[in-house]
């Protein structure tokens, strides 16, 4: 326990002092497996793990589906998707906020990543709201907020990680991503009818627009299409989630080309942004490897276990436990890194758990809900102050909203993020209903 | 900051690295696309003719983790390891310096490591002449590749901890 609860402490004085996360968790990792072993096992078992990190079948979905995400982000269907979800909902008051949340959860049916579909909607909508006249706290905070879906409805690069860590079917992961994905975009949505009723100055009267072009529905017409076709796929049995990603990726490449955004600048553009975060996302695996290796090694997921069991509190205050962690760890840590760092500790401790007869009877449903409501509490980290990484990637692009200005038109949004991870963690079956 | 005081590299290792950064480039987008069109022929041939590709799991495998160490010098360079910026308002300039210096520090050291144990491990599935299982292609060469991409990172990283000023990591 004490040899953890260093190591951890190791990794926090590492972080603070600007190491990025994925070598704080390699040299930590290092150092405490040689204290407990020795130092040949410990730098032996570091080059085996660096190799065989990379080759792996199952991990090629990752760069497969990032590439499909940013070919979409380059090919205008974002453009699309906002143009069409605001010619549905123009008569409302807020239209162009809600259009933006719209438009963000469809991008998220064909992009894995939160911050891509941050980044690509701020692009689209930011323009077209600041012409209208939004109030730039409304505006930055619908684009933040309709962002963090990307990693919840399916596909997700986060979902992947957690299939992957948990050996959950990641088809089953997907598909339980889909009620939990339309329920976070309609309670934002929500949101944004309250906030507009509660301060009308927020948004302008909307203008009616023109109709939506042929090129804007073959836009809609291709993610609707490329969503289906992967996750029926995978779900079906037809395609590995890899398959289904390269497959994916291609349709993208084909579909940006078709709508006329595609050039070999922009391919070496996309195709080099893709393998960087490749590369990034590879570093902070093989730490969380090396990591975890120590932390087994040390018996931390027993000694929890043993000590949680001993407690014999019900199952979902250890759940709603866990969960005040997760919020408290999102505020530091970045996504991913916080779910390689904690799920390998914590997925063993919830699948011990009993959650009576009902849909939480099997590990796997548990295994598969607990997922969910990781990812959603991932979630709200992004979008939560001081270190909501989708603030940051918003404030790249919209550089004179000053950080305040943003976390107060969020705000809205994460009280209704908060009452959708209530209803999540309250009825398993709004996650597990679609795999039962 | 002014450009002299960007690199404490000399013209020669400047242009060393930029020829580098372009090979790697090219290489790595390459082994990206080569990845994703492979996965493609072998689902429809798999359909379409029900005969998968020979040994595409494998060679999967292989452009994965040649991949991922091709991009992982440009991804070092870049700045974009992640890593949490909670100090940077309340360090003053110096401060920030060392901070700096002293992550660029411990990527390097990790990056040594990486390098030395990648080549030990490569040449042990070398002696072993360890081969993949259908297509019997050498895995040593990839850890070679690794091992050499790590000490370019490694080097990467040198720059930016002896870099003359402000060695913000993000240029």
């Amino acid at each position: 326990m004490i040899e953890s609860l260093l190591g951890f402490l190791a990794l926090g004085v590492l972080v603070l002092l600007r190491v990025p996360i994925a070598f704080a968790m390699i040299v930590v990792g290092i150092v405490g497996f040689a204290m407990l072993r020795n130092w040949t096992s410990s730098l032996t078992l570091v080059g085996n793990v660096a190799l065989d990190t990379g080759l792996s079948f199952t991990l090629s979905v990752i760069p497969l589906f990032i590439l499909m995400g940013n070919l979409l982000a380059v090919s205008g269907v974002a453009q699309s998707l906002f143009s069409s979800a605001h010619r549905l909902l123009h008569r409302l008051k807020g239209g162009l906020a809600m259009a933006t949340i719209v438009a963000c959860g469809g991008f998220s049916a064909v992009c894995g990543s939160s911050l891509a579909t941050a980044a690509t909607m701020s692009k689209v909508a930011m323009p077209s709201m600041r012409k209208a006249g939004y109030a730039d706290s409304l505006a930055t905070g619908s684009i933040a907020a309709g962002g963090t879906l990307g990693i919840l409805i399916p596909p997700s690069v986060i979902l992947i990680i957690y299939g992957l860590i948990t050996e959950a079917d990641i088809g089953k992961l997907f598909i339980a991503g889909i009620i939990p994905g339309v329920l976070g975009m309609l309670l934002y949505v929500l949101a944004v009818m309250v906030a507009v009723r509660i301060n009308p100055s927020l948004a302008p009267a909307e203008i009616d627009e023109q109709g939506v072009s042929t090129k804007e529905l073959f836009g809609v017409l291709s993610v609707v299409v490329l969503f289906i076709v992967i996750l029926a796929g995978i779900y079906g049995g037809f395609f590995t989630p890899s398959e289904a990603a390269a497959v994916g990726a291609a349709t993208a490449f084909v579909i940006a080309f078709a709508l006329g955004g595609m050039s070999l600048e922009k391919t070496i553009a996309v195709g080099s942004d893709t393998v960087r975060t490749t590369a990034m996302i590879f570093a902070l695996i093989i730490g969380a490897e090396v990591f975890s290796n120590f932390i087994s090694f040390a018996g931390l997921p027993d000694e929890i276990l043993s000590w949680v069991s001993g407690l014999e509190v019900n199952a979902y205050v250890v759940v709603i436990a866990l969960v005040l962690i997760y919020v408290l760890l999102g505020a530091v840590l970045e996504s991913l890194s916080m779910i390689l760092l904690t799920v390998p500790i914590f997925y063993p401790l919830v699948t011990g758990l009993d959650f009576g007869e009902g849909v939480l009877a099997s590990p796997e449903a548990v295994t598969i809900w607990f997922g969910i409501i990781v990812v959603v509490v991932t979630e709200i980290s992004l979008i939560s102050p001081p270190m909501g990484l989708n603030v940051f990637v918003l404030r790249a692009v919209v550089t004179d909203v000053p950080l305040s200005t943003i976390f107060r038109g969020i705000f809205p949004f994460w009280c209704f993020d908060m009452i959708r991870l209530l209803l999540l963690i309250a009825f398993p079956i709004l996650s597990l209903a679609l795999i039962l | 900051m002014n450009a002299t005081d960007d690199t404490v590299a000399t013209g020669f290792f400047t242009k060393l690295w930029l020829v580098a950064h372009r090979v790697l480039t090219v290489i790595s987008i390459a082994l990206l696309f080569s990845m994703m069109l492979l996965t493609c022929v072998d689902v429809v041939a798999r359909y379409a003719f029900n005969s998968p590709v020979k040994g595409a799991f494998e060679l999967t495998e292989i452009l994965l983790a040649s991949l991922i160490f091709a991009a992982l010098p440009l991804t070092t360079k870049a700045g974009e390891h992640i890593k949490v910026e909670f100090l940077e308002n309340i360090a003053n300039a110096t401060m920030n310096s060392l901070l700096n210096r002293f992550s660029a520090f411990v990527m390097c050291a990790t990056f040594c490591i990486f390098s030395i144990e990648l080549w030990k491990h490569a040449s042990k599935l070398d002696k072993r002449g360890t081969v993949t299982n259908s297509l019997e292609i050498p895995i040593a060469g990839v850890g070679y590749f690794a091992a050499v991409s790590s000490a370019l990172c490694a080097l990467v990283a040198l720059a930016f901890m002896l870099r003359r000023s402000s060695p913000a990591l993000d240029d």
